[in-house]
């Protein structure tokens, strides 16, 4: 039978190199004749630990440290297999040959096929847990990324990505198997085993992503592993002596995938007066005022800027450069890479730039002992306006008024009308670039060296060291300045005191981890145990540093400025585990694993320090049992179980002291400020401890017709007991901030399918591939102790029902008709007019108050899913990838969607030109300027959900004739696109954020286009 | 080898627990807090600091004029709208915000009633922190039981259980907060040793406008006797000094909240931007009208002058040039209008065509109503938000005029009543009141006197509340925009429905 993942190989893959040393020695029995030989690899270097075995039997052996090995064959017609990780497997006939030297040829397809897990690696078809792999080279190709994250998007079942939009510089939200906590529910990632982030690494430098997702899979990291976990393996040093160079380079646009559609300041006018009449007040506009604004007469004073066009622009350069080197140098191995980005935002003023390196390398110092070292890091640099308090730009810009031009006549800023409604526009593209800067600068290194020892074969001890330090400088600077109207008179627009602000943040991460591995396979029993220690430290410095009135706003150091306002912190966490793995399978047929993690750590009281993290998992590899083997139909089968469970402990500090928080200061004297004072800010819980997770599941693994189909199917559950949760607290407590309290519990119920198909047809050159995957999550919150918690005004954790949910009245229409005036119930001592929006009178007591809010809206999506396609042709590719989420809502209002009750200069989206009045009462919006329309309600909240073509790729490799002229070993050129095509019902903003950003102010996710090469030497 | 290896794996053992002990180095916790005298000033430090959020006397409270009929707040967002024509529900965040800022002041000063007592220090030092804990204590629970009625009565630092208790009457929550004030005189010296500390005579002063609020006639008196005759405060001779930045912390203030600018104390009530001052905040005409004219009397009676009602608009908005013009009226005549006011009225409001910030007459279009207010603003244009001005929550008029009204209450008009209430006309240049009135004349005389003198101040609002009078003059008198005040639940505000969530014991105002 042919192995499930890869129709195209075939054979088997061993474990980890310092694993997979089977003892078949003991059982050679009586042989007619020895062969022996030495195996190397392409660069004629022996290769220790070879796997030779005569096929069809379990009878082989293995090469000593010079690549050496001897065995006994008892037919010529005998065929011996010679394979060992990293390289494709070679098949010799005995014949008459006594001496064999062979050279095995470096597989390029390795990872496909093993799995990095948590300590080690696996064969894929011997997982009993859920694992999603993702592997750049091959499956995402050269989507644009600049966020190395967003890789992940789409590609594995039951991983939820959500980019932060497209703002240089920004991140992206991942949540593994829903959303099982009311806390940080960011998943822990391990780079080579070290604690870091993706953006710390370049993504031609990944070889693999495993995405832990279950507790089996997991639980070996325990406490912080409750949100999954993320396993990046990076790229070794190269196997052979020549040099490899791989520079890849591309270059391209980005524009915003969409931008909202604001009023013409016409229409706006009229809306505005026709809101303020409705509200009471007076009309603002004048109708001369409105005709000028019409026929453009007077455009600096009167005229109509499309404010969301003059702050975004089209065709936001951006580039990016690979290179790497590796080779083999005698017995040592490296791989050197260096990375640069460049990204022009799309909004002016912001731009972000990054470098990152690596330098790997392992060397075998003999007697089974190897020494590796990587060293590694990133330098960001990212600039945007300073103006984020509670006006960012997003903001300004539907908040603005479109009367007012971006500059006046004389070239200088607008920040006025012709109407005194209007002289205090905060210019958004002002805003954006000349009101104020922030610098934000970043450098992170890590040292991660290692020693492995093997003393036996299958025994493996390790001992991982790493030690990341991270500096980041945010430097805010906003400057002094007074803006005026056409006709050069002040306007309200001024900052009469310039300021700096330096926050400086270090991070040291210290972890030191050490293990002993034993693999061994008895006739058809292999075990495998894993027994090893952590130790892990973290520590945050945080410092501030403010100051004011600085001579001048060229001036860019805290020196030169006064009234300097001191802050700073120093907090550290630790953490001191003990764990184990056991792993057995009997023949290839039944698989079982089991895990246990003891965890202590510094943030919970001595008492409720530690903690025991078990998880059990089991698989049975059915298509191996003799009543299946051979069959056409069914090439591969497994199913698999797993219990576990995880913890979470990503709850600050010290959560369990009750301190004294310094506040702001008082001049009791009148003119001064000694110091500030101290009082209870933050509530403090002794009894805490941790959030537990149990996670349970069942999977299949199948594959047909030599796996030209292959389908894997989960179904899951995670539980979270023991949340910690802040509950409400009453207002006459005095304490603004709760503690936390170990009180929630949180359920994520669901469903992944993968579905991928490969083939090629004939002899044609034409290969094809085409792969989905959708998961179903269910979330619940089960119990919170009968409390409710709003997060905010909208959004309620509510027993029940969803993390999150959207509270507030259920809209059911409009007041059409004097019969629905009499008929619906309003707002408790309010009168609705025609035109009001009529809310659902829940309890039916004939009064519309704050027992008729329910839930109107579910934040998380039900369902998510991603398509990938592949052909190739000759020297043609073409890839594509879909990505959606479905049913999921998000609150849609203030900024461009509101009532128009407010006195300012918010504008509306055109959809509002549809807003009922008399002679329009048939509108799909109410009636404008009554605040009880503002109510949170299910009329502000839309249906987010969208299908998009997240990334399309076309290249072209070159033929091997074309490259010797050219002298390199490959070349490629490509075109990409992310984002090109986005199908929603949302309208005039990207469906894809957060879930926490309903006020229509995330910064547009892009499109790209761009070109690039990918040259290898 | 093995051995090393077994040693190495030993080495992250579980014995060296101490390796997972941190201690929190940034700040005091509750075990090593409440040990010295420097411990008890920050703890001090954080109560007075209480009083200075946006919602309280940063702004709020001086804010408060706008929901009564001396201001106009039409920034739906700020939540003062709503009050205004009677449209709030218990979700109106500014509800929420005004109750939990109040006790959070609350708690800050239970944490120095639980603790200093136990604290071996200076006995004077400890005692005059429980004082000024004591006072400001009763300080949030007069403004709770004002705008609430019926609050819980938090007496000590509570956990969130604790804090789950049902209202208290507004009778018990007043006798607490005179039994504190009184246990606060007792504690507190005769002056403070820096300008902005509570002393007793701001105890007693507080005490007197509890008292007063809640109509103990006789022992408002006496209490504004003892302050009247202490010797210590007078009025200020000029009134638009008082509040402007030389007249901070004059012998006229008994108690004010102390700001800075630039150290994140600072306040919001006193910016201006170029074109118009606090642009959340427009004058109500209905105040501007209300003024006397300079013989003492209202417009309408005095043949010296003009109502300004013949210069505005029905709603009370005052003409614009060319309407005045059209009617053949000239806009200055308007303006000079204003000079035959009480003087107080220049001090306090911004009239279109007065000189303001770098205008050489002020263009009152900006403003809804056409009036600005001038009283406390700062002249130039400065830090909006972060302003150095003090904010006086008592001061020596507001005693005379609690005086003259508790003293008329109880016993009706007498030479006493009538000297005190002319000092305060005496200052700003008006005549002395009609030696003839009788009580309920009077009473009329002295309400009229405390809204032009403390107009906004932030009293205004609670002297309607107390006095029973919004319906007419919120409803009815109020010209500019239509209002609505419900007789039976405006009068106190609704608990705040989050409040209402939180603590089921909790029963909700009636009418709410």
């Amino acid at each position: 039978m042919k192995s499930f993942y890869h129709g195209k190989k075939k054979f088997p893959f061993q474990l980890l190199l310092m694993l997979t040393l089977i003892f078949f020695g003991f059982e050679a029995t009586a042989q007619d004749r020895i062969v022996s030989g030495t195996v190397k690899d392409e660069a004629g270097a022996p290769l220790p630990g070879v796997n030779i075995k005569i096929k069809g039997t379990s009878t082989g052996t293995i090469t000593n440290f010079d690549g050496q090995f001897k065995l006994a064959v008892d037919d010529p017609a005998t065929s011996i297999i010679f394979s060992f990780m990293g390289f494709e497997p070679q098949e010799m006939v005995v014949g008459q040959n006594k001496s064999f030297d062979i050279t095995l040829v470096e597989s390029t397809e390795l990872l496909s096929e093993i799995v990095v897990v948590g300590y080690g690696t696996q064969k894929k078809e011997n997982l009993t847990g859920a694992i999603g792999v993702v592997t750049p080279d091959k499956d995402v190709g050269n989507q644009a990324v600049t966020n190395t994250e967003a890789m992940l998007q789409g590609r594995i079942a039951g991983v939820q990505l959500t980019q932060s939009g497209g703002k240089p510089g920004g991140g992206a939200e991942i949540i593994i198997r829903g959303n099982g906590t009311l806390n940080n529910s960011s998943p822990l990632v391990l780079i080579d085993g070290v604690p870091g982030s993706m953006q710390d690494i370049l993504p031609s430098d990944i070889e693999s992503i495993s995405v832990l997702k279950d507790a089996a899979s997991a639980s070996i990291y325990g406490t912080r592993a409750a949100n999954g976990v993320i396993l990046v393996t990076t790229k070794s040093g190269g196997t052979t002596e020549k040099l490899k160079v791989n520079y890849n380079a591309y270059a391209g646009l980005q524009k915003a995938t969409v931008l909202p559609d604001f009023l013409d300041s016409w229409d706006y006018m009229t809306l505005k007066n026709e809101a303020s009449i409705n509200a009471g007040r007076s009309p603002i506009y004048t109708d001369e005022e409105i005709a000028i604004a019409r026929e453009g007469s007077d455009p600096y004073r009167y005229g109509n800027t499309d404010w969301a066009d003059e702050t975004f622009k089209d065709g936001a350069f951006f580039q990016n450069h690979q290179l790497s080197l590796s080779q083999k140098v005698g017995k040592t191995q490296y791989m050197a890479s260096l990375g640069y980005l460049d990204q022009k935002g799309i909004m002016y003023g912001t731009s972000a730039e990054r470098i990152n390196y690596r330098l790997n390398m392992k060397s075998d110092l003999g007697k089974g002992f190897k020494f590796g070292a990587n060293f590694f890091g990133a330098i960001k640099k990212s600039e945007a306006s300073a103006d984020t308090d509670d006006q960012g730009v997003m903001r300004l810009i539907a908040n603005s008024s479109p009367l007012v031009p971006v500059f006046n006549q004389d070239g200088s800023w607008g920040s006025a009308s012709g109407n005194p409604f209007e002289i205090n526009t905060k210019n958004p593209l002002f805003y954006a670039t000349e009101a104020s800067r922030q610098h934000n600068n970043s450098n992170k290194t890590t040292i991660n060296p290692y020693l492995e020892f093997n003393p036996i074969d299958g025994l493996t001890f390790k001992t991982n060291f790493s030690y990341s330090f991270t500096q980041g400088l945010n430097k805010a600077h906003k400057h002094t300045f007074q803006l005026t109207d056409n006709d050069g008179n002040d306007s309200d627009i001024s900052r009469v005191q310039n300021s700096l602000q330096d926050v400086s943040n270090t991070y040291e991460t210290v972890q030191w981890e050490n293990t002993a591995n034993y693999n061994k396979k008895f006739g058809r029993h292999g075990i495998n145990v894993l027994v090893g220690t952590t130790m892990n430290s973290y520590a945050h410095r945080w410092s501030k540093v403010r100051v004011t009135d600085l001579p001048s706003n060229d001036l860019g150091q805290i020196g030169a400025g006064s009234n300097a306002v001191v802050d700073g912190t120093f907090n550290e966490s630790r953490l001191l585990s003990l764990f184990s793995r056991f792993q057995y399978n009997f023949d290839d047929r039944y698989l079982f694993e089991a895990n246990i993690r003891q965890d202590g750590s510094s943030k919970f009281p001595a008492n409720n320090r530690f903690a025991l993290f078990p998880a059990l998992s089991a698989g049975w590899i059915f298509s191996n049992e003799s009543f299946l083997k051979g069959s056409e139909f069914l090439s591969f089968g497994k199913v698999r179980a797993n219990w576990g469970q995880l913890g979470n402990d990503k709850i600050g500090y010290y959560p369990y002291s009750q301190t004294y928080t310094p506040t702001d200061g008082y001049p009791i004297d009148g003119s001064t400020i000694n110091n500030g004072g101290l009082a209870v800010t933050d509530l403090a819980n002794p009894d805490i401890k941790w959030e537990t997770t149990t996670s349970y599941g069942i999977g299949a693994d199948l594959g047909f017709w030599d796996d030209l189909i292959t389908v894997t199917a989960d179904y899951f559950v995670k539980d979270t007991d023991d949340i910690l949760l802040k509950l409400p607290i009453p207002g006459a407590t005095g304490v603004s901030n709760p503690a936390f309290q170990n009180a929630g519990r949180v359920k994520n119920t669901g469903w992944e399918l993968a579905v991928n198909h490969f083939n090629k047809v004939g002899e044609s050159g034409f290969e094809y591939n085409i792969g989905f995957n959708i998961t179903n999550i269910k979330n619940e919150i089960i119990s919170m102790q009968g409390e409710t918690q709003y997060p905010n005004n909208r959004q309620v954790n509510m027993e029940g029902h969803p993390i999150g949910s959207f509270f507030g009245y259920n809209n059911t229409g409009i007041y059409r008709t004097e019969e629905d005036l009499e008929k619906y119930p309003y707002i408790d001592g309010q009168t609705p007019q025609l035109g009001d929006l009529i809310y659902q009178d829940i309890n039916g007591d004939g009064v519309i108050n704050d027992e008729d809010r329910t839930i109107i809206g579910n934040p998380n999506p039900e369902y998510m899913y991603g398509i990938n396609m592949g052909v190739a042709y000759k020297g043609f590719d073409l890839k594509v990838f879909f990505q959606g989420v479905q049913n999921v809502d998000i609150y849609s209002s203030a900024t461009g969607h509101h009532s128009g009750s407010g006195n300012n200069l918010m504008n509306w989206t055109t959809d509002w030109l549809d807003r009922w009045t008399p002679e329009n009462q048939d509108a799909t919006m109410p009636r404008l300027g009554n605040v009880n329309n503002e109510q949170i309600s299910s009329f502000w909240v839309q249906d987010a959900s969208y299908f998009r073509l997240k990334n399309i790729e076309l290249g072209y490799n070159f033929n091997q004739s074309v490259c010797k002229k050219l002298k390199l070993q490959s070349l490629r050129i490509y075109a990409n696109s992310t984002n090109p095509l986005t199908w929603s019902k949302l309208e005039h903003w990207d469906p894809e954020r957060y879930a926490s950003q309903s006020r229509n102010e995330a910064y547009p996710q892009t499109t790209t286009l761009t070109f690039g090469t990918n040259i290898i030497f | 080898m093995k051995k090393a290896i077994i040693t190495l794996l030993g080495a992250a053992c579980f014995s060296c627990s101490n390796y997972l002990d941190l201690q929190d180095n940034n700040t005091l916790n509750q075990d090593s807090f409440w040990q010295t005298e420097d411990h008890l000033h920050l703890a001090v430090t954080a109560a007075y600091e209480s009083l200075t959020p946006e919602e309280l006397y940063g702004r709020g409270i001086r804010d408060l004029d706008c929901i009564s009929d001396n201001g106009y707040n039409e920034w739906t967002w700020m939540n003062y709208w709503d009050i205004s024509v009677g449209q709030h529900h218990p979700a109106t965040d500014r509800i929420g915000w005004v109750w939990n800022d109040n006790y959070k002041g609350i708690r800050r000063a239970n944490e120095i009633l639980d603790n200093a007592p136990g604290m071996s220090i200076d006995a004077k030092v400890r005692d005059t922190a429980i004082g000024e804990a004591l006072f400001l204590r009763a300080l949030f629970y007069n403004n709770l039981s004002m705008l609430f009625n019926n609050v819980p009565l938090i007496l000590k630092v509570v956990s969130p259980e604790e804090a789950r208790i049902e209202k208290s009457p507004k009778e018990e929550v007043v006798a607490q907060v005179i039994d504190d004030l009184t246990r606060a005189i007792d504690m507190l010296p005769e002056k403070g040793e820096a300008v902005g500390k509570i002393n007793k005579y701001a105890a007693l002063a507080l005490r007197a406008r509890v008292y007063l609020f809640n109509e103990q006639w006789e022992n408002a008196m006496k209490d504004c006797e003892e302050v009247m005759n202490s010797g210590k405060y007078s009025l200020l001779d000029d009134y638009a000094t008082l509040f402007s930045a030389e007249g901070q912390n004059s012998i006229e203030s008994i108690f004010s909240v102390q700001f800075i600018s630039n150290m994140r104390s600072g306040e919001m009530f006193s910016g201006t931007y170029k074109k118009q001052p606090q642009s959340h905040f427009s004058v109500l005409p209905n105040l501007v009208h209300d003024y006397y004219t300079k013989n003492g009397v209202k417009a309408e009676d005095d043949p010296e002058a003009t109502p300004f009602s013949t210069w505005t608009h029905e709603n009370g908005l005052p003409k614009s040039e060319t309407e005045l013009a059209e009617e053949g009226l000239s806009i200055y005549d308007y303006w000079a209008e204003f000079t035959n006011r009480d003087p107080r009225l220049d001090v306090t409001i911004l009239r279109g065509g007065e000189p303001w910030v770098d205008q050489a007459k002020w263009d009152n279009s900006v403003k809804a109503t056409g009036y600005g207010i001038q009283k406390y603003i700062r002249k130039e244009v400065g830090l909006y938000t972060d302003g150095d001005r003090n904010f006086m929550v008592l001061r020596y008029a507001d005693v005379l005029l609690m005086y003259a009204e508790a003293k008329n209450e109880l016993s009706g008009p007498s030479g006493d009543v009538f000297n005190a209430l002319n000092q305060v006309r005496r200052r700003v240049g008006m005549p002395d009141f009609d030696g003839s009135m009788g009580q309920d004349d009077l009473r009329n005389e002295i309400r009229h006197e405390r809204r032009v003198e403390l107009a906004l101040e932030g009293l205004r609002y609670f002297d309607e509340l107390r006095w029973k009078t919004a319906k007419d003059d919120f409803e009815n008198k109020v010209i500019f925009h239509e209002r609505t005040f419900n007789e039976s639940k405006h009068y106190w505000w609704p608990i705040p429905q989050t409040e209402m969530d939180r603590n089921p014991n909790l029963s909700q105002n009636s009418g709410w």
